[in-house]
């Protein structure tokens, strides 16, 4: 018993920790999806330039971390806010293809990327585990700190979000303007405020994702995209426009990625994720999740 | 609205200039000491920048050092690099851009294996020599007669040969291996197989990493329990120093050798070091030996920033310095079949890469430049390596 | 209306016969140039069929480049097939997967149908990767030299081939543009509630322009294999469908020649920037950046704006006399 035990508990929590990374990261673009209907591709980029501000305050600058991990998150919350203002809400007011804002955020990522990748020269910018390299030691079991740091932190957000939303006059304003925003304007919301303030939230919570993840495994200017990937299919699996579900649907992968490493072979957990994709985009497209706590009318038109 | 019947003429006039212009410079350039093209395809962007961030400027420094000290009979080298992004079409494209727009005769180029794997077909079909820095894989050996590509770096069953040898010896019989799913990982795990039974020992577990991989607990977990002595690594910088985290979180400490020290040198800095105390690695370079600190200090001096003191820089400065005296034998650098040969003629080259007193260029049915007794056993203590006793 | 086709159709012509001579008086590599924009050039003209004309989301059409890439190769190499076969039987069957796929993927709307075509491309790529029986796996594999009455073909056959997809590609897409295929595809995406309800089929002619998306796609991906020697699966990843989105953005999304002179810029422009490599990325997000934000209907779609706008510049007088004359 205890041999099965000491199998499953790390399982578990590396699934978890990886998940919640996930999760948070599809939860940054379900809160613009949640207010403007649109899917940042950038999303990724946000959170490495996050890392890139905090890697550069602690290395080049010297500061202590509880100073760079502020300041990265400020440049998440700039960078969210530089997308909306500079490509985002300019092409709105255009007759485009629908598909251009998403083309205009992910222009932004590039430019980001391309940008950090010039003044690092493409190197790593590595960032120290929080606590010490030392794992944690609960019930005999030893847990990277940084994966139990992680979710405690999605936990926060999470709950934080969830006050936001329902229990504040912003959060209302926020889920009326995603629901509909031309009745949002009548009612006297100012919809582009929302918007840019979605922005800015999301790029946030992709700020404390990315610098809470960096210790694991160091940024370099192009990493932003594969974690942006997976928190895309956090969403896509969990649900979309649903903010638990796209967290849930990034703990279910993280979970089942952990299992196929565990129990089957670490060479094919990317395509373990893949194939659950597929499946999920066959049996029930909107997410196994996209029920999940959401009352009628915050779902997205689709 | 009426068309104007002018707008097409400016543009075919533009058209036409451009032509006629690009069709006269190769007239134009013949005429006064006409600089050397060489082309320099590499990764400046994609997962292996990093690597090429340490090794471009080496190339860079001796192409300006010889065309200081007044080129190759008076001509000056004119370097031409462009950027491949690990991407093999991209590599080829560039080869054929170096060969027809800017007749370059000899190329030197950098490193993922499936980029050189496509270059290599391009030398042979082009006839067009190329050097290459750091490809691994043993599909670019080439076994008999002369080639058209040739590499510095140690083949892939070299490095495992010394590896397994230093495994025996220090009677670590049951390895696991920590590799990644790109092909680097895969080739050296399947040489791994092919060769450890003739050591007398047997791999009793693997973990392929994909790239990026964030948290190896659960792998090293599996390595722990089949119960392993000894850990044999391959893979990248970044996956590296997971593994070492990893290791350090489950609190298991084997004995790991890595079988490519540039990868170590740049892991140590990805994490704390001392995960990494105890720790063996190889290379095909003796880096206290004399010839090896002037390299580093010159590109110290010349980057004005810090030199991992590895192979890395040893390779690419033997790969341009090789290029550069080939084009000084071949007698004709304007004769790609003339340089090729040259490649062969060079036996008081003295390298950087090789253990003590190494020499000479490359050899007739070989085109890299080690041998087995090249291999150097390296201990790493506090993010440094030492050669072991 | 006939007047200006007949000129357009010269000015093709033109183009053609002097893309055709350049072999005999240009350096080789210009002549590469010229292959590697036809062959992008002939991918940007079936995505801009599906994504410009009829107004869809197709995020995975490097999953058909890959296919149509991969196939006569495969066959080459294993069963000794010959390209010339094995182009046409690669572009059947990627276009047989597309109309399997079409089912599902065309009903979806909007991001759903991102989603799902991503998706699609991202399977391409993984299986040819992880089934080196099937595609030589992450290596790669060498593209055999096309060979023609017992020798190789050499570059000149396939410059002329080249050349000749791209010409048939652009003149299948400028009739499609005239005709009333081509009305109804602008029909769907302007509205397509509005397109049913004047009696079109909208899902038949949605299928109709992803099969021809695919087909040009596989066909691109059939000539690039033998252009580039080598096929590795890192080619076919998610950034070579978005680049290909980019191109037709950049050039003007529902113009042909806007998909032709987005795929030229973007192709060359590595080859421009040869001396600022690391800047590579930096420029392609600026000039997507600045194209978005700046001219969102692309270069052929805003130059003729410019044009009369600076038309209208110098001609103040006209306007008063037109205006006394009514």
């Amino acid at each position: 018993m205890n041999n099965i035990l000491a199998d499953i508990v790390p399982i578990l929590i590396v699934g978890l920790s990886l998940g919640s990374l996930f999760g948070l990261v599809g939860l940054a673009y379900t809160v613009i999806i949640n207010a403007t209907q649109l899917v940042n591709f950038g999303q990724g980029e946000f959170a490495m330039v996050a890392v890139a501000v905090c890697w550069a305050s602690l290395t080049k600058l010297g500061l202590p971390l509880y100073v760079a991990f502020p300041l990265a998150i400020l440049a998440g919350a700039l960078m969210g806010y530089l997308t909306n203002a500079a490509i985002v809400t300019p092409l709105l007011k255009r007759d485009v293809h629908p598909f251009y804002p998403i083309l205009g955020t992910m222009s932004v990522g590039t430019i980001a990327a391309g940008t950090v990748g010039i003044f690092t020269g493409f190197y790593w910018m590595p960032i120290e585990h929080f606590f010490g390299n030392e794992p944690l030691q609960l019930a005999g079991v030893p847990m990277d700190s940084q994966g139990v740091l992680i979710i405690l932190a999605t936990v926060a957000i999470v709950t934080g979000y969830w006050y936001l939303l329902h229990k504040t006059r912003l959060g209302l304003a926020l889920r009326a303007t995603g629901f509909n925003r031309e009745v949002s304007l009548l009612a006297g919301i100012q919809v582009s405020k929302m918007a840019s303030l979605s922005f800015v939230i999301s790029g946030m919570i992709a700020a404390v994702a990315g610098v809470l993840c960096a210790p694991f495994s160091a940024f370099t200017a192009t990493d932003g995209l594969i974690l942006g990937i997976n928190g895309f299919i956090a969403l896509i699996v969990g649900g979309w426009g649903n903010p638990y579900a796209a967290v849930l649907g990034g703990v279910l992968v993280g979970l089942i990625r952990a299992v196929i490493v565990g129990y089957i072979s670490s060479a094919h957990a990317e395509l373990g994720t893949f194939v659950v994709l597929m499946v999920v985009l066959t049996i029930k497209p909107q997410g196994l999740f996209s029920g999940f706590m959401m009352p009628k009318t915050m779902n997205s038109r689709t | 609205m009426t068309r104007n019947p002018f707008r097409y003429l400016k543009t075919v006039l533009a058209v036409s200039a451009l032509l006629l212009i690009s069709a006269l410079q190769p007239a134009l350039a013949a005429a006064a000491g006409a600089p050397i093209n060489v082309g320099f395809t590499t990764d400046f962007s994609g997962p292996a920048a990093t690597l090429t961030m340490q090794e471009a400027p080496v190339v860079e420094m001796i192409v300006k050092e010889i065309n200081k000290a007044g080129g190759i009979n008076g001509r000056p080298i004119n370097l031409i690099t462009q950027d491949n992004a690990s991407d093999p079409a991209k590599a080829v494209g560039n080869a054929k851009m170096f060969k027809e727009k800017y007749d370059c005769k000899v190329i030197i180029a950098g490193v993922t294996s499936s980029v050189c794997l496509a270059l290599k077909n391009w030398a042979d079909k082009n006839h067009v020599p190329i050097i290459a820095i750091d490809p691994a894989s043993d599909r670019l050996l080439v076994k008999d007669g002369k080639s058209w590509f040739f590499r510095t770096e140690d083949p892939i069953f070299l490095s495992v040969e010394a590896a397994l040898a230093r495994m025996k010896k220090l009677g670590h019989t049951r390895i696991a291996f920590e590799g990644s799913t790109l092909a680097w990982g895969t080739d050296t795990l399947a040489m791994i197989k092919e060769k450890a039974p003739a050591y007398g020992i047997k791999v009793v577990s693997e973990a392929l990493v994909e790239p990026k991989a964030k948290d190896l607990t659960i792998q090293v977990k599996k390595l722990k329990d089949s119960g392993a002595q000894a850990v044999f690594c391959a893979d990248y910088e970044a996956e590296t120093a997971g593994l070492a985290k990893a290791m350090s979180s489950v609190g298991w400490k084997p004995y790991v050798i890595h079988v490519s020290a540039a990868n170590i040198t740049s892991a140590t800095k990805l994490g704390a070091p001392e995960m990494f105390n105890g720790w063996e690695t190889l290379q095909a370079a003796d880096i206290s030996k004399p010839l090896a600190r002037k390299v580093y200090d010159k590109v110290r001096a010349y980057t004005g920033k810090p030199v991992d003191e590895d192979k890395k820089v040893l390779r690419a400065y033997d790969a341009i310095s090789l290029l550069v005296a080939a084009l000084k034998a071949s007698g004709n650098p304007d004769d790609s079949t003339a340089i090729r040969d040259a490649f062969y003629k060079l036996p008081s080259y003295e390298r950087a890469t090789g253990k003590k007193g190494s020499k000479g260029g490359f050899v007739v049915g070989k085109n890299h430049l080690v041998d087995l007794d090249d291999e150097i056993i390296y201990s790493i203590k506090n993010g440094k390596i030492q050669p072991s006793k | 209306m006939l007047r200006n086709r007949k000129k357009d159709l010269l000015i093709i012509c033109g183009i053609a016969l002097a893309a055709g001579l350049l072999p005999l008086g240009v350096a080789e590599f210009y002549r590469y140039m010229v292959v590697l924009v036809s062959i992008y050039g002939i991918a940007a003209l079936g995505l801009n069929i599906f994504m410009g004309y009829c107004g869809q989301i197709n995020m995975g059409s490097a999953g058909f480049f890959c296919i149509g890439a991969y196939l006569p190769t495969m066959l080459q190499v294993k069963y000794n097939v010959h390209y010339l076969i094995g182009f046409p039987v690669g572009v059947v069957f990627a276009v047989l997967v597309a109309w399997l796929l079409s089912y599902p993927l065309l009903r979806l709307k909007g991001h759903a149908m991102a989603i799902g075509t991503l998706s699609f491309g991202m399977a391409v790529f993984l299986i040819a990767e992880r089934f080196p029986n099937l595609t030589g796996g992450a290596d790669g594999i060498t593209v055999p030299p096309m060979t023609l009455f017992g020798g190789d073909a050499g570059d000149k056959v396939y410059y002329y081939l080249i050349l000749v997809c791209f010409l048939a590609a652009y003149l299948i897409c400028y009739f499609l543009m005239e005709s009333r295929i081509g009305r109804a595809l602008k029909a769907i995406r302007d509205d397509e509630d509005a397109a049913s309800a004047l009696g079109i089929d909208v899902d038949y002619y949605k299928r109709f322009a992803w099969l021809i998306n695919s087909a040009f796609m596989a066909v691109a991906g059939s000539l690039f294999a033998q252009q580039a020697g080598f096929l590795s699966p890192s080619t076919f990843a998610l950034w070579t469908s978005i680049s290909i989105l980019v191109m037709i953005c950049v050039g003007g999304l529902g113009t042909n020649l806007g998909a032709v002179v987005g795929a030229a810029i973007m192709t060359l422009l590595p080859y421009l920037l040869v001396s600022i490599q690391e800047y590579i990325m930096l420029v392609q997000g600026l000039i997507l950046f600045c194209i978005l934000r700046f001219m969102p209907d692309g270069i052929v779609g805003t130059l003729p704006q410019l044009w009369s706008r600076l038309r209208r510049g110098k001609e103040p007088a006209a306007a008063p006399k037109a205006e006394a004359a009514s």
